[in-house]
């Protein structure tokens, strides 16, 4: 047994669910790992029931450990209750699998997948007795490296970490692990190591760039420090996802996750170009897996598990070149063995409601849209395709169908935004009451309509990239007035998100390395859990950005001048700025984009892999 | 209507799967077999199945019992196998047997449960002297106004012994009351030992496992299965 075993027995009879801690669950892979094996801590930076909702993990999880020679095992933040008593009783953070500190490990790997999870890796880092600057690190630390969305501006954590992988992660992470396999037996230095691995598409060391500032403090691009680093790195790109294993096996938890089911991933990418949407960006081009891989995915995966309920994962399910055939047959078998099948981001046409009318039958769940924007010309704006008459059209045919309850999602704060947009929000809403209470005699009855208003982050990697976000100010203002409009209309419910954590996630999400600092002093001052609402320590975050002199503006409520430098600038999607510029100056012009399916956009990803949908529909 | 009872372990770091979880757990053992359970009639069915009086959180048992109904004719044999081929290390099914049906489950049957304890850096604890008080007086936790209140459990211990005396700490066997609204809790009864004893007590370290569940017939225990 483990000395971290054993003192394990008695903290976690102190902790609330104490079986986040200790692994074991089926599936999970157990080895017995040599000198030689190359240890990866997967650590997802949040709890075990997020993390392990994440299909990310159990894909890397499966295809790092089908190799002999590299063994992947997990980790997650432990909850406040859970750290203290950890470090009460100093012990440091360990592996699920077999209990490791993740001190012993080559590499300990965080997916970065929203910004506000930032402060969690610290945390852990810490837990883990690991120094926090990756300058402070030796040859004996672990190797820090990181992979996921947020990763494609990794600059406000640049300072900690050693490896960033942009892209596709399913072939270049296991043979990073293997070159530091090699280089391990060789006994090379991590500087080789780095130097090795920089030449792979996908790989940015931050430590071989410097940011550059000019007088007045603004960024003005990198320096190289090692002149065998790239100028660009380009993201790491998967060109056929049929030819990457889709795990079969998942780890199937013992305590209730928020995703506690299988799933099958439909395909990867978007062609939709909401000018919002950062997903749609950086994972294009879209690429589909064959329906009949789909469908034995999910049957495997049922059979293997046990699992209640499938779902379907993908940026827009209807899309999916085969749906029809697919959910008919999936639907055929999920009726046969009593399994729930779960289709997220439906587009809402006839076949959609035959479907979901016989999917759910008589126990309705709600309804949701997503306009985005409360008028047509916003919409037009963030090239959002959804009509009125769209959602006119399929509430009149869901009402008929007995659906109650009716969700929509919106943003506030987009580019170009008035209060006139914000009265389309109440006057959709209203209207969609009105068509209610017309159904029943005049009354509000069991019918409602929940408006959820989240507020809009610019994010890198959109045509809205340099576009100024509101203000803290702005924001308030706008909620309170929706709020108090929405009020007076019966049956209709709002709900929307704290402004202030949004300005923060777009300070990190366009912030460059100067925030670091500001990472630092805010995890001295105890800053963990930003993105639970109970767990976000606003007065941290204030003191630390004024500590190190960010002025949270600059990053967040900022134009930026298309062509300056950015701190992103060294990575590249591979969509190019000049798509995302012209897509910009269509915005302004209240233009409208077709889904690249029409006919081919030119965001200039097929000069890097084939696109095979753009214009097939044309 | 078929019943079939089975027995299973439950050790290690499975001691901290909750109730909701184990039943979860083999909701899912019994999907991933293709094993036919009855459904609950109604608006949301439910497999029919019964986790015999529930262990507590954190405590580990040799010999826990599981129900399941179901119309369909199995042997013991498929059941084990099947219901095996989908757990975790440290929870296993080990006997399985067709008992009668009956409309009550063996929740109401089950009237004792024998458990060994394990008290850590404890000696010299006075199990006899303890148990031979005209009154056992233990503090338990009040369900409705949630505070601790003292009660008298003198007839809900059946027997109290020390099994092993070592350096590292003492070795308890206990059999207590386990039946609806009249359960007695290993921890607080090893509480109130320590206590009487002037020994310290530390919950978090103490270890207790179940070793079977019984049924009395005429004056005497007799383990679930050998009860039908």
């Amino acid at each position: 047994m483990s000395n971290v075993q054993k003192e394990l027995d008695s903290l976690l009879l102190k902790v609330e669910q104490p079986a986040r801690h200790i692994g074991g669950e089926l599936h999970s892979v157990i080895k017995n790992p040599s000198e030689e094996t190359v240890r990866f801590a997967f650590c997802f930076p949040d709890t075990y029931e997020i993390g392990m909702s994440y299909t990310g993990l159990n894909i890397l999880y499966n295809i790092l450990n089908k190799k002999d020679d590299i063994y992947c095992e997990r980790c997650f933040t432990p909850a406040r209750d859970m750290m203290t008593a950890m470090e009460e009783a100093g012990v440091p953070l360990f592996t699920l699998e077999t209990k490791t500190p993740l001190g012993e490990m080559d590499f300990v790997g965080f997916t970065l997948q929203y910004e506000l999870s930032y402060s969690n890796i610290l945390m852990m880092m810490r837990l883990a007795g690991i120094p926090l600057l990756s300058a402070e690190r030796s040859e004996s630390d672990p190797i820090i490296i990181v992979g996921g969305p947020c990763a494609f501006n990794p600059e406000p954590i640049a300072d900690f970490v050693d490896v960033v992988l942009i892209g596709d992660g399913e072939i270049l992470l296991p043979k990073i692990c293997s070159i530091r396999g090699e280089f391990k037996k060789q006994g090379r230095s991590k500087l080789e190591f780095y130097k090795e691995i920089s030449k792979l598409q996908g790989v940015y060391i931050p430590a071989f760039y410097e940011p550059k500032y000019a007088e007045d403090g603004r960024f003005t691009g990198y320096k190289k420090l090692w002149d065998g680093a790239p100028d660009k790195i380009l993201k790491a790109i998967v060109d056929d996802i049929n030819d990457v294993e889709f795990p079969r096996e998942n780890i199937v938890p013992l305590i209730e996750v928020v995703h506690d089911r299988a799933v099958a991933e439909l395909f990867r990418g978007c062609t939709r170009g909401c000018r919002f949407c950062q997903a749609g960006m950086i994972y294009r081009p879209v690429r589909d897996r064959d329906k009949d891989e789909i469908v034995d995915i999910a049957k495997t995966q049922l059979e293997n598990s046990g699992h209640e309920e499938l779902s379907l994962l993908s940026l827009s399910t209807s899309d999916y070149t085969q749906f029809e055939p697919l959910v008919l047959e999936l639907m055929g078998y999920c009726k046969e063995h009593q399994v729930s099948l779960s289709l997220p981001s439906l587009r809402l046409d006839n076949f959609s409601f035959t479907i979901m009318d016989e999917i759910q039958g008589v126990r309705k769940t709600g309804l949701t849209f997503a306009p985005e924007a409360g008028t047509q010309r916003l919409r037009n704006v963030i090239n959002k395709n959804i009509t009125e008459d769209d959602i006119f059209g399929a509430l009149s045919q869901a009402f008929d169908l007995g659906w109650t309850s009716v969700k929509l999602y919106f943003m506030m704060g987009l580019p170009t935004e008035t209060y006139e947009d914000l009265d389309g929000i109440a006057d959709l809403a209203s209207r969609i009451m009105e068509m209610a209470r017309a159904r029943n005699g005049g009354k509000v009855g069991r019918y409602s309509v929940a408006v959820s208003v989240s507020n809009f982050v610019p994010k890198p990697y959109t045509p809205f990239q340099w576009v100024r976000q509101n203000t803290l100010e702005e924001f308030e203002a706008k909620h309170v007035y929706l709020r108090d409009k929405l009020k007076k209309i019966k049956g209709v419910t709002y709900r929307y998100h704290g402004s202030y954590t949004s300005v923060l996630e777009a300070v990190f999400a366009r912030g460059g390395r100067e925030l670091c600092k500001t990472m630092l002093e805010a995890h001295k001052m105890g800053a963990c859990f930003d993105s639970w609402t109970e767990g976000f320590a606003k007065d941290a975050w204030v003191k630390a950005l004024e500590k190190t002199g960010i002025d949270s503006n600059y990053f967040a409520v900022n134009d930026i001048e298309p062509g300056s430098a950015v701190p992103w600038g060294l990575l590249d999607c591979g969509v190019s700025d000049e798509f995302f510029l012209r897509e910009w100056r269509k915005a302004l012009g209240e233009n409208t984009t077709p889904d690249c399916r029409r006919g081919c956009n030119g965001c200039a990803i097929n000069k890097y892999t084939e696109c095979k949908f753009g214009g097939i529909y044309a | 209507m078929r019943r079939y009872l089975f027995g299973f372990y439950k050790k290690d770091n499975m001691r901290f799967i909750s109730h909701l979880d184990l039943q979860r757990l083999f909701k899912r053992c019994i999907k991933k077999s293709g094993i036919k359970p009855a459904y609950s009639q109604g608006f949301n069915p439910h497999e029919k199945i019964n986790i015999v009086h529930p262990l507590s959180l954190g405590f580990e048992t040799e010999m826990d019992y599981f129900e399941l109904d179901s119309e369909v004719e199995y042997t013991p044999q498929q059941l084990l196998d099947g219901m095996n081929s989908a757990l975790p290390e440290g929870i296993k099914f080990t006997f399985c047997r067709e008992v009668p049906f009956a409309f009550k489950n063996s929740s109401s049957k089950v009237e004792w449960s024998e458990y060994i304890v394990f008290v850590p850096s404890s000696q010299n604890l006075n199990a006899e002297e303890f148990i031979m008080q005209d009154v056992v007086n233990i503090f338990k936790r009040d369900k409705k106004t949630k505070t601790m209140v003292e009660k008298d459990v003198k007839n809900w211990i059946s027997q109290l012994t020390i099994v092993d005396e070592a350096a590292d700490g003492t070795m308890l066997r206990m059999v207590l009351r386990s039946a609806p609204n009249e359960t007695l809790n290993p921890v607080n009864l090893t509480e109130a030992l320590c206590r009487f004893s002037g020994q310290p007590f530390d919950k978090e370290r103490l270890r207790v496992c179940r070793l079977n569940m019984y049924v009395v017939i005429d004056g005497n225990l007799v383990a679930l299965p050998e009860s039908f």
